[in-house]
């Protein structure tokens, strides 16, 4: 075991060193960076955490506070795509408490995550933003997919406050914290947000909604965002329709409607933010289950909804402890034909340290889900590091375990009570 | 054809559009410079009301996450900042075209936030409307009460002389100032910024600040070309060890100097010139 470990080790050290030569320079740097010319840091506290003025120029469509772009790029010809990378060895543990199944784990290297995206102004208050991720599973072709891809008509008041932003296409709504830090868990969203009821009735997932309301998705839709500055210092919102999915999209199966508001406040100049969100609609349901025999499957309309709590304070003395959490429930009034209805109620909670400011950062999270009819319990703890090497490249660790159970009912056919494991460690870098 | 494959073919078609029109012209937004020498910006004509309010709402916008409220540079980000925010309150600006120690003119105010500092978390604001940079100049000068002392003014606004453009005569000459003015000590012998008191310097707020590498055009913050260097050996740089070489170099021998340091960015620029090779024949 010790030389197996020390054999990943040395693996990791070669494969950092590799990809570190490969960068030529620190300056070379994501696209926004690049775009803008000034540095990751502008925006992120370690990327994707974002900070106060990347918040804002989120808000502002991309697009620097205050500014309306009049031109595709700035005063230099900049290449328009942005690349990030992020291999990473993890490991992998799934283990059955009950002894049903025999315990399931694998060290593997994940190859190649890669991620395009590129983003620009199209003239005056036009631009757009795309994201293309490369998806690699061990044995597959590469696939490289529009994970988000949405043009944004920026400071539609025209008063250079972009509190007013249209969006129309495939984006996430704005929910905090999804992206909070980077996860070696490929589940890397709160349990939150990948919940899906759906998996939990009695006849195993073969009941699947036509088009699935989804935070962790994308969503093609339409929206109006921006943040409202004289507000105390800003008022952040995002409301919006979506079609409730990310692929083969009949609005006519699927409606759904989302709203965030986000109030933030200073605390001896450290942010303090409240926010609420509603995320809800229907969706047409099928048992796909029945189509054996050639039997048309029953159709059913489940609606979802979603309301959730979150608040965010940073110390307000030093400033490095960002301390952030979230309340969400949830209910689901048919997820089979019987017309079972299913109450989801969970929160999370995490601290982001940053211990030196564009050097190195630890954070960790606890998250707990329940379902309240099931009485599905589910509970994870994340733990994890940033150490950046240079401005646009940082190794990242991360330990997450997770442990679900849920007694067998009239609802679950089966007791479940498992815990799963992953660790990972690899670099992340962006050029 | 589903949404995603329309989603597709229009995300291409962006890509397409945009890098179509990246070589239109832009507009740099930077209203004429005042005349070196002129006497501008006196305090007895503050900005009139409406222009104040409007920076202080741009100011919000756009300049509060890292400059603070109160202009102290200490925003919500500032802390996580390596290089500090500057802190307005003191009236200290190193990026100027005045005598060392004096103010900066409105325009050194707006040239930073048009530009922004390279390769620093401030970016340029280049894409914010003239009137709203020119009205956050304004209200950034309420902060310090040294733009309303009427003994700072009229600001000594420096003469950049008789450019001298660049030959191996003068940057083997720039070469000879560099190691005569000692800026080896920071800079170090072959202007990497690791010289023996690199380490050891901090600002007047009390931050480590490292000399530029002045073979890495990354490194430096202010100059875009060479009339910037020049200027900033003119000037100096308010509140750090940078001094001016107004009084102890003559305009000749600091266009010569600025001339070396630009070409210190290009080996080829640099060996080209035959600057060591003249300099060994002395």
């Amino acid at each position: 075991m010790k030389t197996r470990f020390s054999a990943l080790i040395l693996c990791i050290a070669a494969t950092s060193s590799m990809m570190l030569a490969a960068i030529p320079e620190a300056n070379a740097v994501p696209v926004f960076a690049r775009k803008y010319h000034t540095t990751c840091f502008t925006c992120h506290t370690t990327p994707p955490l974002l900070n106060d003025f990347g918040l804002r120029f989120q808000a502002n469509g991309y697009e620097l506070p205050g500014t309306i772009e009049k031109y595709a790029q700035a005063d230099q010809p900049s290449f328009l795509m942005g690349v990030v990378a992020q291999p990473m060895f993890l490991y992998y543990q799934s283990k059955d408490n009950l002894g049903a199944t025999p315990t399931v784990s694998s060290t593997s290297f994940s190859g190649v995550e890669v991620g395009l995206f590129t983003s620009a102004s199209l003239g005056n208050h036009l631009s757009f933003y795309m994201g293309l991720p490369i998806d690699y599973f061990s044995g597959a072709q590469a696939q490289i997919n529009v994970e988000t891809a949405n043009l944004i008509y920026t400071d539609a008041l025209n008063d250079g406050t972009g509190s007013l932003n249209f969006r129309l296409g495939e984006f996430r709504f704005s929910i905090p914290y999804q992206h909070q830090v980077i996860l070696a868990n490929p589940d890397e969203d709160p349990l939150l947000y990948t919940y899906d009821a759906f998996t939990n009735t009695q006849n195993g997932g073969a009941v699947t909604p036509a088009n699935r309301l989804s935070f962790s998705d994308p969503n093609f839709g339409i929206s109006a965002f921006g943040m409202i500055p004289g507000i105390a210092e800003g008022l952040r919102y995002d409301i919006g329709y979506s079609g409730g999915t990310n692929s083969d999209i009949d609005l006519k199966q699927a409606h759904a409607i989302f709203g965030a508001l986000n109030q933030t406040f200073y605390v001896n100049n450290a942010p303090l933010r409240i926010g609420a969100f509603y995320y809800g609609g229907s969706q047409l349901t099928s048992n796909f289950a029945d189509t054996m025999g050639g039997v048309s499957p029953p159709q059913w309309t489940n609606n979802s909804s979603r309301v959730g709590l979150n608040l965010e304070i940073y110390d307000p003395w030093t400033k490095r402890l960002d301390f952030y959490g979230q309340y969400l429930t949830g209910k689901d009034d048919n997820v089979d034909t019987a017309g079972t209805a299913y109450n989801m109620t969970g929160s999370f909670v995490g601290v982001n340290v940053i211990i030196a400011p564009e050097k190195f950062y630890v954070y960790g999270r606890y998250d707990i889900r329940k379902v309240t009819e099931t009485s599905d319990n589910a509970n994870q703890i994340d733990v994890g590091f940033q150490y950046h090497l240079l401005p646009n490249a940082f190794v990242t660790g991360d330990y997450t375990v997770e442990h679900e159970t849920t007694p067998q009912s009239a609802l679950i056919s089966a007791a479940i009570d498992q815990t799963t494991t992953w660790a990972g460690i690899g670099v992340r870098f962006g050029f | 054809m589903t949404i995603q494959t329309l989603t597709i073919a229009a995300a291409i078609g962006l890509s397409g559009l945009a890098f179509s029109v990246q070589n239109g012209t832009p507009d740099n937004g930077i209203p004429p410079a005042p005349q070196p020498g002129s006497e501008i910006f006196a305090p007895e004509t503050p900005a009139p009301p409406q222009v104040l309010a409007r920076g202080k709402e741009m100011y919000h916008i756009s300049c509060v996450p890292c400059h603070g409220a109160d202009g102290k540079g200490d925003g919500p980000i500032a802390a996580n900042l390596p290089i500090k925010p500057r802190d307005f309150t003191r009236g200290i600006y190193m990026n100027r075209s005045t005598a060392s120690g004096e103010l900066p003119t409105d325009y050194d105010i707006l040239r930073t936030i048009t530009r922004g500092l390279h390769d620093t978390p401030m970016p340029s604001f280049q894409q914010m409307r003239p009137e709203d940079r020119w009205a956050i100049v304004q209200y950034v000068k309420t902060f310090s009460p040294r733009f309303t002392d009427s003994t700072e003014y009229p600001l000594d606004v420096i003469n950049v002389g008789n450019e001298i453009l660049p030959s191996p005569q003068s940057i083997a000459r720039g070469r000879q100032v560099f190691l005569q003015m000692q800026c080896m000590n920071c800079h170090g012998i072959d202007g990497e910024g690791n010289g023996p008191a690199s380490k050891t310097l901090s600002d007047d707020f009390g931050n480590q600040i490292l000399p530029t590498n002045l073979t890495n055009a990354s490194d430096y913050k202010f100059a875009r070309n060479v009339l910037d260097v020049f200027r900033i050996f003119s000037t100096g740089l308010n509140g750090t060890p940078m001094p001016s070489y107004a009084q102890s170099v003559n305009d000749t021998d600091r266009w010569n100097l600025a001339n070396y340091v630009w070409a210190l960015q290009d080996d080829d620029q640099y060996i080209d010139s035959g600057a060591d090779s003249i300099l060994t024949e002395k």
